[in-house]
């Protein structure tokens, strides 16, 4: 099996790809508005090869939330030839380089060369029972299984919470995300009675509205704009709102996600298959 | 041949030269007015919305706050301390330019309401001074984060852009302690060996964009002191660039320009000599329970 053929089959196994809907946080909207355009203008799919030739044999397949250069390294030591990250690996969302001159990429592109490896972007699938169980990850590592309402994701995975506390929380997304450094704002004591999952990385000011909601009391995102979001959340808050924003990391939030595509992969193809954890990880200086 | 302006700035100087007793109060406008001449800059409100974004501009000023964002608690801080004419770094109504065209809130959002309702109530105004303080001598809020971290003596003279700063070698934990006890952090987050020793750290602050930040990375300092960092790009890079060299990234949060408008708050001592004036610090709002 080719890489293109891989592809294909996992388009196949995960869903049809969302049409022309990137969710509430779409990444090409965000660099669009980064550049100065209207946070209102329409996503784009990001999926597809990056790098390497996908005509090749696969050989074995390693699946990252974000590919790293020790990623890539540790895949090459694996044997595996086909590498899949859920997260942008060579710049911007749409793994377009940043900034110039960028030695680093130049570095990895080469190691990606001289290793023979296929570089596959996956974050589109986010419809049918695959891409939604991909999209619903974090939610299913940490015992919410059962979104609330419809499934356009524009309004955010939302649920009603059983009685638990935001420190309880934050200890059970500790647990399934190989992260430690997770930021809170607001009162880790503080009752949860509705939370939403922002799915994708940061949509600047998006955000706000499904915080405003009086059904939701807890935003958990990767990222957000912290002058537009943390602000307005302190400001709930000061109006004596009962609401909080986790903010785990876009690469993290993806770690869940890529550890259940590697799972849906495993019957697709008679290669090895791993998970890597994304690294080197943040720390907290204490 | 006597313009608007220098009949305003005249208006200005006249009511500042007075005593207080007998002078009117400044009004909101005026104020403004005075900033803007004062700080000798040509005033382009455009790239960052360096305007007055809220309240009635023929309000009498009372007092000036600054601030790094006027939150509900630093509207009420500084209507407690008898101050109505509130200059934030950042914006203020959730919207990265204040406008509410392109906010993806709606305008009956509650807070947006109450928050207006507080400012009209107290008959406050908010008027932003982002670029202009920047492009104050010096950066006014380089400034200040540099003075707050107690590193302006270790600024490195020969090296022109962000400020390159060259500390007594000690380890990344301690420099990292450091940084989070100056800048009273509850957390601070860092990438990299905290064993490592370090002495050149590259600075920034806010948000200056995902190239700079990455040129940061490159400029060949031991670490970079970075503010707001669009993770997968900037943090992405530092990931792949560990592979081939050591790299120490210390992510101080968008409020690492905080201190930069208690600069500014200095400055306008010497433009308002008659008015109270304030910097109102903004608590670090997050924190990592275990």
């Amino acid at each position: 099996m080719t890489g293109h053929d891989l592809f294909a089959a996992i388009q196949a196994k995960l869903g049809p790809e969302a049409a022309r809907h990137r969710g509430i946080d779409a990444p090409a909207r965000r660099d669009t508005a980064i550049a100065g355009g209207s946070y209102r203008s329409p996503g784009t799919l990001v999926d597809g090869f990056r790098a390497g030739d996908g005509d090749t044999e696969v050989r074995g397949i390693v699946v990252a939330a974000r590919a790293s250069t020790a990623v890539l390294k540790r895949a090459k030591e694996l044997g595996a030839n086909l590498v899949i990250s859920r997260q942008a690996f060579l710049g911007d969302s749409q793994d377009r380089p940043v900034g110039k001159p960028e030695p680093a990429l130049a570095e990895k592109l080469a190691l990606i060369e001289s290793a023979g490896l296929m570089m596959l972007r996956l974050q589109d699938p986010r419809t049918g029972p695959a891409g939604r169980a991909l999209v619903e990850a974090l939610p299913r590592a940490i015992g919410l299984s059962r979104p609330l309402g419809a499934v356009n994701l524009a309004s955010g995975l939302v649920y009603r919470a059983s009685p638990t506390t935001a420190l309880a929380l934050i200890r059970k997304v500790k647990l399934a995300l190989p992260t430690q450094t997770v930021r809170l704002v607001g009162d880790p004591g503080m009752a949860v009675r509705g939370i939403a999952f922002a799915t994708e990385t940061s949509r600047p000011n998006a955000l706000n509205p499904l915080l405003s909601r009086p059904d939701i009391n807890l935003l958990v995102a990767g990222e957000i704009h912290e002058t537009e979001t943390t602000a307005y959340v302190l400001d709930c808050i000061a109006l004596g709102q009962p609401k909080a924003l986790l903010l785990v990391g876009p690469i993290e939030l993806e770690e869940p996600a890529a550890r259940m595509l590697t799972e849906l992969l495993m019957p697709t193809t008679n290669v090895p298959v791993t998970y890597l954890p994304s690294s080197p990880a943040l720390l907290d200086v204490v | 041949m006597i313009d608007r302006r220098m009949t305003l700035a005249g208006m200005v100087s006249t009511l500042l030269a007075a005593p207080a007793s007998a002078a009117a109060p400044l009004t909101a406008r005026a104020v403004f007015a005075e900033i803007r001449r004062a700080s000798g800059q040509k005033w382009d409100p455009n790239p960052t919305d360096d305007r007055i974004i809220f309240g009635d501009r023929a309000a009498p000023v009372t007092g000036i706050a600054t601030c790094f964002t006027a939150s509900l608690d630093v509207l009420r801080r500084a209507q407690a301390a008898g101050l109505n004419y509130i200059i934030p770094h950042e914006a203020s109504f959730f919207e990265r330019y204040d406008d509410f065209a392109e906010s993806a809130l709606p305008d009956h959002d509650p807070v947006i309401r109450a928050k207006q309702a507080f400012v009209t109530g107290h008959g406050m105004v908010i008027q932003r001074m982002h670029g202009h303080a920047h492009s104050r001598p010096g950066d006014a809020i380089m400034t200040g984060l540099l003075r707050q971290l107690d590193w302006d003596v270790y600024r490195a003279a020969d090296k022109p852009g962000l400020p390159w700063i060259v500390l007594p070698p000690a380890s990344a934990l301690k420099v990292g302690r450091h940084i989070k006890a100056r800048l009273a952090r509850r957390t601070l987050r860092m990438l990299g060996d905290p064993s490592r020793t370090i002495s050149t750290i590259s600075v920034s602050a806010g948000m200056p964009g995902e190239n700079v930040q990455i040129q940061q990375l490159e400029s060949g300092a031991d670490a970079v002191l970075l503010g707001e960092v669009r993770e997968p790009e900037v943090l992405g890079y530092a990931q792949d660039l560990a592979e081939s060299r050591k790299v120490t990234v210390f992510l101080s949060g968008h409020t690492g320009e905080d201190p930069g408008m208690g600069i500014l708050a200095e400055w306008l001592k010497t433009v308002f000599p008659a008015l109270p004036i304030q910097w109102l610090g903004m608590a670090d709002p997050y924190s990592n329970p275990a």
